[in-house]
């Protein structure tokens, strides 16, 4: 017997999982750290819900919460809610470039200050737009622009030579 | 070095490419779960921030409505005190209500985390839902009928609840298959109800069904005549696109909430005589309310809380509603949320532990004395004689134990 609230909540929650998923995914680059950002995000919607089921952009909102999520845990350096202990599962599929290759590059993404790590996501795997992510991280388009560079410095000169053996142009 | 933007943005894309997919297992997001530490969340607030406000009323209002300050305010609230707002006038205690009572955990097969999701008015049934470690695996939904597993079930649907019980063990639920679907559950058998997309929300005994058709969000109203029937669509009224139909009583009057355009939903109610009536909205202190969020109905008592906005703060008040004489009053101090209502007026709601109010007495049901750290407790049926609620504990790392609170 849920009331008309619960039941909306949970019809937004039903369509928007695999996306929070996605991105949470994006941002951490590990399964289960991302199936524990979203859980934090979504009972922090639960929370909040009966105030912001009117919003306009409530995707934005959501999606800003998720970001906000994983800066504070980053700065935090730990984690509250935990779901149960991960199972085994298959190792995500990404068609086109190696284990060894990802995992380079993901190593020297989690030495990039948090911030410039969600703005590069952000831009660059999540394909937002300066003024969306200037948004979510409530900072001007401006700052968006030299946390972008100064990411991107930082991801090189962490990569150093290893550069040159992943894929694509840089 | 200077390069045009978008050659720049082309080569930050290429360089972070290998990055990007989907991540391949199984989602281990438990939406439940959120809900239950969410209702935990917010439950700490209220009585964080509630107390005060009761402390400063405590001489004008016999049953100070409980506030919390807006949301997203700068400072998390300190630990939840262990203590509720105690009665604000003293009233000798009546001879009627529960006595001597006590709490059992519901048998689980071995499962370590479960919820009871509904309860009969004889309080002899219970709907609950299990769930496997790792959170991997579909989650069996589980009928108890006094006290012993009946029957487990695995239905095909994604996130399944059953949602209702009646006293003849017929039950109700709804799954996501990807769109949400109704179900009646009966003798062994799972059976999808007549409509095509939408949920089901409580049966009373006479095997009416009662819930909303279409996607969660904007579904309406409506009211399967039996659990072999096509459904009928209820009224609603004009200004409002959409509904849901929440709870059902044996005379056959419907509660539920109404949605206007661009608002919030309030009570409503379409009763046995084929009458609608908007659910009124209570005054405290003056003040009106601004909506009325009704939680369940009980042989024309309806129980559930009035809701008061300012600009920037939002606070309930909790209310027993009679449909004869369409009038409201005012549940006493530590009464707790209203979760459910009894035939014989009895309120059960939720405040630290679970409360039976019988007119201006409180009674107090047990904590589960095996379960280690802070602990909620959510309701989620009482029987018809207010006797038997049952309800499951909301605890540290989304632990939930199935309760069972027996009384004499």
């Amino acid at each position: 017997m849920t009331n008309g609230s619960d039941a909306e909540y949970l019809a937004y929650v039903h369509g928007r999982t695999t996306g929070l998923r996605r991105t949470a995914y994006l941002l951490c680059g590990d399964e289960h750290h991302a199936d524990d950002l979203v859980q934090e995000t979504i009972t922090k919607l639960y929370v909040r819900w009966s105030r912001i089921s009117g919003v306009e952009n409530i995707d934005a909102y959501v999606h800003t919460m998720l970001v906000r999520i994983f800066l504070d845990e980053k700065r935090r350096g730990w984690w509250k809610v935990r779901l149960g202990a991960p199972p085994d599962r298959p190792a995500p599929v990404h068609s086109g470039h190696g284990i060894e290759e990802r995992a380079v590059l993901r190593a020297a993404l989690s030495q990039v200050p948090p911030r410039q790590q969600a703005v590069l996501v952000l831009r660059f795997l999540c394909d937002q737009s300066i003024a969306d992510v200037a948004r979510v991280l409530s900072c001007s388009e401006g700052t968006v622009k030299s946390q972008t560079a100064h990411g991107l410095t930082a991801l090189r000169r962490i990569l150093g030579d290893r550069i040159h053996s992943l894929g694509g142009t840089r | 070095m200077n390069q045009h933007p978008d050659s720049a943005d082309r080569d930050a894309v290429a360089l972070l490419s290998p990055l990007a997919g989907d991540p391949a297992g199984p989602s281990r997001i438990d939406v439940a779960g959120a809900m239950a530490e969410g209702r935990r969340r917010r439950r700490t607030r209220w009585w964080t921030s509630g107390m005060a406000v009761v402390a400063v009323t405590a001489t004008t209002a016999a049953g100070g409505t409980l506030a919390f300050s807006a949301l997203g305010r700068p400072t998390p609230p300190p630990p939840r005190p262990a203590v509720t707002p105690s009665p604000s006038i003293a009233v000798a205690a009546p001879p009627a209500g529960p006595k001597d009572c006590k709490v059992s955990r519901l048998p689980t097969d071995g499962f370590e985390k479960a919820l009871v999701t509904g309860g009969d008015p004889s309080g002899r049934w219970h709907v609950g839902r299990l769930y496997p470690p790792g959170g991997t695996q579909q989650r069996p939904l589980v009928l108890w009928r006094d006290g012993k597993i009946v029957s487990k079930v695995l239905f095909d649907g994604g996130d399944d609840s059953l949602t209702d019980v009646n006293s003849r063990g017929v039950a109700v639920g709804s799954g996501f298959d990807p769109d949400i679907s109704p179900y009646v559950y009966s003798d062994g058998k799972a059976r999808t109800l007549a409509g095509g997309e939408g949920a089901a929300s409580a049966i009373n005994d006479a095997g009416v069904v009662v819930g909303s058709l279409g996607p969660l969000y904007e579904g309406v109203p409506a009211r399967w005549p039996s659990t072999t029937a096509k459904p009928q669509r209820l009224p609603l009224p004009a200004g409002a696109e959409s509904g849901e139909a929440s709870d059902i009583d044996e005379a056959g009057n419907v509660l539920g909430t109404i949605t206007p355009t661009g608002k919030e939903g309030t009570g409503y109610l379409w009763l046995a005589d084929g009458t609608t009536r908007r659910m009124p909205l209570p005054e405290v202190d003056g003040r009106k309310a601004t909506m009325f969020w009704p939680a369940a109905i009980r042989d024309g008592w309806v129980v559930g809380r009035a809701v008061f906005d300012t600009e920037d703060t939002r606070s309930f008040a909790f209310f027993r509603y009679r449909i004869t004489s369409n009038s409201y009053e005012q549940l006493v101090s530590g009464a707790g949320m209203p979760a459910r209502v009894a035939a014989n007026g009895w309120v059960v709601g939720e405040a630290d532990r679970p409360v039976i109010t019988v007119g201006t007495r409180n009674t107090k049901l047990p904590a589960d004395p095996k379960l280690k750290g802070e602990q909620q407790y959510i309701v989620e049926s009482i029987s018809d004689d207010g006797l038997v609620v049952s309800g499951y504990s909301a605890g540290p790392d989304t632990e939930n134990h199935p309760l069972l609170w027996r009384c004499r």
